[in-house]
């Protein structure tokens, strides 16, 4: 057996079994701080691991990766220092996904689904040739408004630039993709509290169901 | 059991950033997990090229995982996704050498050692079978038994030792002895493959 300065059976023992999951917990802080110090050590127990490897493999008949994974541990240590050091938690086993062919496509036809949703909303709440650039400013920035702030009463400015927020929750609900009764009764219910509101929808609701 | 309280230690010591201690799981594991994308990734390069990356994702992972199962269980799963993902990528059928599959299609298998592997890998990869066998046949039957029962049957020390009918101390020292010997067999390969 060869002996040198990183060479101790112990502690190599200890390398062996922990290999077998074999080492008991408490051994394993010493011989971790072990290996952090030597490289001859962590080139050891690469080897063990190999040695494990090839009799399992020439038995089960099938191809070794010989000498190939003793660079791994390296390239895999260098690939995480040159990367951020932590990423968001993936679920186990939850890897990337491959990028489809189709995906310029989607993002291209969801842009135009959205310009076009967007011209007809400017054109419903008044934006348009006949207004002044005021009247348009002001028309679209009451589209653009945080749903929050829409959700408030709207104020009577007297101009036809305002939207009200059920009306605009409706033509969002009705004329969307995947606009639909289930949808529709959402919407409803938006207005459902309001005075002039509550006798049609418990209209509605006495309706026998379909 | 001891093994996998000891990587649940390095799992929790890795999570709070320990990379260290991630780095002893690659060196403990990565032979299997390369052994295994091999099945599914014909080209040793490419296998560790997957590797690689099934590593670093597994330790990207790390902080979702809450040991619910064995850590190689776990990375188990995430090398195989890593290979699939990586075939489905290449537009390439996955060759799926499941477990079971054993000893078959040696003709296919020889079919593509010898297309995608260099004469120089081949010549080191022959020399390693051969240092290992003939490092395997000088060991005292004691120690060829021991590592044997380990490595190929997978039984635990405790059951090494019913088997041997000897303490479970005997059993670890054997088993390490017969590494120690074929260490000394194929560490001049191994240290002229990575120069």
């Amino acid at each position: 057996m060869m002996t040198g300065p990183d060479r101790n059976p112990l502690i190599d023992e200890q390398l062996s079994a922990w290999l077998d999951d074999e080492l008991p917990a408490e051994e394993l802080d010493l011989l971790s701080a072990r290996l952090e110090a030597s490289p001859e050590r962590r080139a050891r127990l690469a080897r063990f691991s190999l040695i494990g490897s090839h009799l399992r493999d020439r038995q089960a008949g099938r191809l070794h990766s010989g000498l190939l994974a003793l660079r791994l541990s390296a390239r895999v240590s260098a690939a995480l220092q040159a990367s951020p050091d932590r990423a968001a938690g993936a679920a186990p086993g939850a890897v990337s996904a491959p990028t489809s062919r189709f995906l310029p496509y989607a993002l291209a036809a969801g842009v135009a689904v959205a310009a076009v949703g967007l011209a007809m909303l400017l054109r419903e709440a008044g934006v348009g040739p006949g207004l002044s650039p005021d009247e348009q400013t002001q028309a679209f920035v009451q589209l653009a408004a945080p749903v929050d702030r829409q959700a408030a009463p709207p104020e009577t400015t007297g101009a036809r630039a305002t939207l009200s927020p059920q009306r605009l929750t409706s033509y969002l609900v009705y004329h969307g993709e995947y606009s639909g009764l289930l949808s529709a009764r959402v919407t409803e219910s938006h207005i459902v509290n309001q005075p002039r509101f509550v006798g049609a929808v418990q209209a509605v609701d006495r309706l026998p169901s379909q | 059991m001891a093994g996998t309280s000891g990587d649940q230690l390095l799992v929790e010591r890795a999570q709070r950033g320990d990379r260290h201690a991630f780095d002893l799981l690659v060196l403990k594991y990565q032979q299997k997990i390369v052994s295994l994308i091999m099945r599914y990734v014909r080209d040793p390069a490419e296998a560790l090229d997957v590797s690689q990356e099934a590593f670093v994702k597994a330790y990207r992972a790390l902080p979702g995982f809450r040991g619910e199962s064995a850590f190689y269980t776990w990375l188990y799963r995430i090398a195989i996704n890593t290979a699939k993902n990586y075939l489905v990528n290449l537009q390439r059928k996955p060759v799926d050498y499941t477990l079971d599959r054993v000893g078959e299609d040696h003709a296919e298998r020889g079919g593509y050692l010898r297309d995608e592997e260099t004469p120089e890998g081949l010549a080191m990869q022959e020399q390693l079978r051969d240092a290992v066998e003939q490092a395997i046949a000088a060991l005292p039957e004691e120690l060829r038994t021991a590592i044997m029962l380990r490595e190929i049957e997978g039984l635990s020390y405790e059951d090494i030792a019913t088997a041997m009918d000897c303490p479970v101390g005997t059993v670890r020292s054997r088993i390490f002895r017969a590494r120690d010997a074929i260490d000394v067999a194929i560490r001049p390969l191994t240290d002229q493959a990575l120069d």
